[in-house]
């Protein structure tokens, strides 16, 4: 009678322990991984087999959204733009770097400026007056560096271009060059690279004139949501996808060589040219 | 023309020229049909397809024809331009002017009637339109594709249909051979080479090909049974005493049974005339029987021929009567002596008779008286009467001179000669007489058939009575008919049969040999003579043929007699 008595115990603590395993809301923008659903599922569900946590998705379509989320403290970690980490600490909210991807050993990449295989254009100043895509407002590779570059070439990027699509995704911006629906485009190059990988005959279709950066790469946040222990357990599970086959395969899908340490890493010029930009948008805005 | 041109077709070509044609001509209008409704399904298929597609997408489509978002609309566009069968898509805005294109590169844009256009409407307000250029060399060719495969499966269709009806034919014609050879078999009577049909067919060919085998055989039987037959009756009729002809239309003998060495019928005949009689006769009759001389074997023989038309052939059959003809004229001649004899010997007894007063009143010459002498006179004179009526009776002016003569005429003057007598006893007369009949007969004769004729009607008939005198040609017998009638009372059966012996006579002053005379012309003159008697009188009816003489013999009266008939009125 005892001896059920425990069992019975012992089965309602596993059954309470397991339902009330605590829940990670996992950001994640359209941005950089497009439509790759299932690699994105895939990782979730190896994130809950290493540390745990049952992992919720949350895909947004742009930056904007999951920086909004991130504030809400709807999302407890997330993968974002190191344009968005800037955006985010400058509205004091209290997010930590948690992993970044390092790609060729380094946690940096670039914004490539690609126009169709058949372009004349030789550089990203010859675009001007040209249809040019860029992925999100909010993304760096895809808008502030290439926006940045042009004005420190003299350029406001609203009057340089006839006109700016926003596709709200590198992947897209690089098919709507590819299509010939614009002329140019700025992309992240950890994007390129993957797709490279994923889709060559598109790739075949355009070509990089201009590399801008390098810049430190899109990081892995976490929010004030998630404590310590937890943030460590999950930052152990990104660091250490690396040492199993599931883990890389899935990196290698992401594009990613491995996801390590943000130690050191320093957004300060993402900073600066997100202020420098915001000067010129409210100058050109005032002009108007 | 073309009419003649199938007749002149074999049966192989015409069966296959109608199935290759039926399967040609059935594939032709499934074939134009099939693609006709291909075509109209494709095009149905694809406005349906794009209709539905415009539909599902028309709330993001409106959100980003107002966001202006070409790039999303582009996307859409391009998507649906992935489909084969569209060439082109656009979206515009509700002034028609372009927004986006399926074709980046497109310089510039022309509103085309073929587009398919679908409006995108918020609020029933028009905000712009997706138009479609639907690729028409893209589905032409699919419909080119279909309709190759269609010709290439007919085409196949069309082979083997050719093959199934060469196969048929092949196999009709191969029984139709096997027809031929046994039909020409039977024609050479090749009887037993006859094969019997084994097709694994079961159709009506077969049936028909087995029927005729089975006729054949049946043929064969009875073709056998009919030589048989036909050995049978020409041994029959080769054995025949009766000579049988058979003559073609022309008069060739074809075919005689006692190996004439003749080869027209016309040499057999000694006289032409009965050959030409025979001819007559043939148009208008199917026979003829003629009693003839012919040269047979090189020999005149008496026949009687019989000839009859059958078919277009005539068969003669000839029976020799030459000694029958010989043995009558024996009888004939024995007859006439037998007659000869019983005359003569009534002749005598009468004589006799009268000579036995005559001797009593010569006996004594001196003693006769003049009563004696008149007796005597008399009785001289009735020896006289009967010689004299004997002698007519022996050897009657009887020979036709050649000439026909008007008996109505004749016959009418005797009754005007005769008048004194039918007066005498106040008898009427009552005569019919046709005009102008003529009959080859000798004059006088006739006026000893009349006269004796009337004579004994007169004799007969009551006082007052009536004599009925009728001369008239009879049509349907061709003859002419003299009838002499009285009302008198009749002959009496008891000597009926005797009234044309010679010598015999009821009357106290006859001499028997009246009627005796008339009998004897009217058979000389191969008449007829009837006898109808009763108690209220007689009728002595002559009857004399205006045709040939043999043909009465054989033709119209085989029993030629003269009737006497007892009517009892």
């Amino acid at each position: 009678m005892v001896k059920k008595f425990f069992i019975f115990i012992f089965l309602a603590v596993v059954f309470i322990g397991i339902s009330n395993a605590k829940t990670i809301i996992f950001g994640i923008t359209n941005v950089t991984v497009k439509d790759d659903y299932y690699t994105i599922s895939q990782w979730a569900k190896y994130l809950e087999k290493k540390t745990g946590y049952k992992i919720k998705l949350k895909i947004t379509k742009t930056y904007d959204e999951m920086q909004y989320f991130i504030e809400n403290k709807s999302v407890d970690i997330a993968y974002i733009c190191g344009a968005t980490y800037v955006f985010l600490k400058n509205d004091n909210v209290n997010v930590k770097l948690l992993a970044v991807p390092y790609f060729r050993g380094k946690p940096q990449y670039y914004s490539y400026i690609i126009v169709p295989k058949n372009s004349k254009a030789k550089s990203f100043l010859d675009l001007e007056g040209k249809r040019f895509a860029f992925s999100d407002p909010k993304s760096n590779s895809g808008s502030i560096a290439p926006s940045y570059y042009l004005y420190k070439k003299g350029f406001f990027y609203k009057n340089f271009f006839k006109e700016i699509i926003y596709t709200y995704s590198h992947a897209e911006s690089i098919e709507a060059v590819a299509y010939g629906f614009v002329d140019g485009a700025a992309v992240d190059s950890l994007v390129f690279e993957n797709m490279k990988r994923i889709n060559p005959d598109i790739i075949s279709k355009v070509k990089v004139i201009q590399k801008l950066g390098p810049f430190p790469t899109t990081p892995i946040v976490v929010n004030d949501t998630i404590s310590k222990t937890e943030a460590n357990k999950l930052r152990e599970a990104f660091f250490n996808m690396k040492n199993d086959k599931e883990g890389k395969i899935i990196l290698s899908r992401l594009g990613v060589d491995y996801f390590g340490s943000a130690e050191g890493l320093d957004y300060l010029v993402i900073e600066h040219m997100i202020d420098t930009l915001k000067r010129v948008n409210r100058i050109f805005k005032k002009n108007d | 023309m073309i009419k003649s041109l199938i007749y002149s077709l074999s049966i192989r070509t015409k069966l296959l020229l109608l199935l290759t044609g039926f399967s040609f001509f059935i594939s032709l209008v499934l074939g134009a049909n099939a693609v006709l409704n291909d075509k109209r399904i494709v095009e149905e298929l694809t406005d349906n397809f794009l209709s539905s597609y415009i539909k599902s997408n028309e709330n993001i489509l409106t959100s980003y024809i107002v966001d202006n978002n070409k790039w999303e609309l582009f996307k859409i566009l391009r998507n649906l331009s992935e489909n084969k069968f569209i060439e082109s898509a656009y979206v515009v805005d509700k002034n028609g002017k372009l927004i986006v294109s399926s074709n980046p590169r497109l310089k510039e844009f022309k509103y085309d009637k073929n587009m398919n256009r679908y409006d995108i409407k918020s609020f029933d307000h028009i905000i712009g339109s997706v138009l479609v250029k639907k690729d028409t060399k893209y589905i032409n060719g699919l419909i080119l594709d279909y309709i190759k495969n269609t010709v290439f499966a007919f085409a196949v269709i069309f082979l083997f249909s050719l093959a199934v009806a060469f196969l048929i034919s092949e196999r009709i014609l191969e029984r139709i051979r096997f027809a031929k050879k046994n039909l020409k078999l039977i024609s050479n009577k090749e009887w037993d080479s006859l094969e019997k049909p084994t097709f694994a067919e079961k159709d009506e060919l077969t049936e028909i090909l087995n029927a005729l085998y089975k006729m054949s055989k049946e043929l064969q039987v009875y073709i056998e049974e009919i030589n048989n037959l036909k050995k049978f009756y020409s041994e029959i009729l080769f054995q025949l005493e009766n000579i049988v002809i058979v003559c073609d239309k022309d008069g060739n003998i074809v075919f005689n049974n006692k190996d004439l060495n003749v080869d027209k019928i016309s040499k057999i005949f000694v006289e032409e005339k009965d050959l030409q009689n025979i001819n007559e006769t043939l148009k208008k009759e199917n026979s003829k029987i003629l009693e003839t001389k012919l040269n047979i074997k090189d020999k005149n023989i008496w026949a009687i021929i019989n000839a009859a038309v059958y078919k277009d052939r005539c068969i003669f059959t000839i029976s020799d009567i030459s000694e029958i003809k010989a043995l009558q004229e024996q009888y004939n001649l024995a007859q006439r002596l037998s007659t000869v004899g019983d005359i003569g010997a009534s002749l005598a007894h009468e004589l006799k008779n009268m000579l036995l007063p005559l001797n009593l009143y010569l006996e004594d010459i001196n003693s006769l008286d003049k009563e004696d002498i008149e007796n005597t006179k008399s009785i001289l004179k009735k020896m006289n009467k009967l010689i004299k009526s004997f002698l007519n009776f022996a050897k009657p002016p009887t020979e036709y001179t050649g000439e026909p003569v008007n008996v109505s005429e004749l016959l009418n003057e005797i009754l005007f000669i005769m008048t004194p007598a039918f007066q005498r006893k106040k008898i009427v007369l009552d005569k019919y007489i046709q005009k102008d009949l003529y009959l080859p007969i000798n004059q006088t004769a006739f006026e000893i058939l009349a006269i004796n004729l009337i004579k004994n009607a007169v004799e007969a008939s009551f006082e007052r009575s009536k004599i009925c005198i009728i001369l008239r040609k009879d049509k349907k017998q061709n003859a002419v008919e003299f009838s002499v009638k009285d009302y008198g009372s009749g002959i009496s059966p008891e000597v009926r049969n005797k009234i044309f012996e010679p010598f015999f006579s009821t009357k106290q002053e006859g001499t028997g040999l009246g009627l005796s005379t008339v009998y004897r012309i009217v058979y000389e003159n191969n008449g007829d003579i009837l006898v109808d008697t009763g108690k209220y009188g007689t009728t002595f009816t002559v009857r004399f043929y205006l045709e040939d003489s043999n043909e009465n013999i054989y033709n119209r009266r085989p029993d030629r007699s003269f009737k006497i008939l007892g009517k009892v009125n």
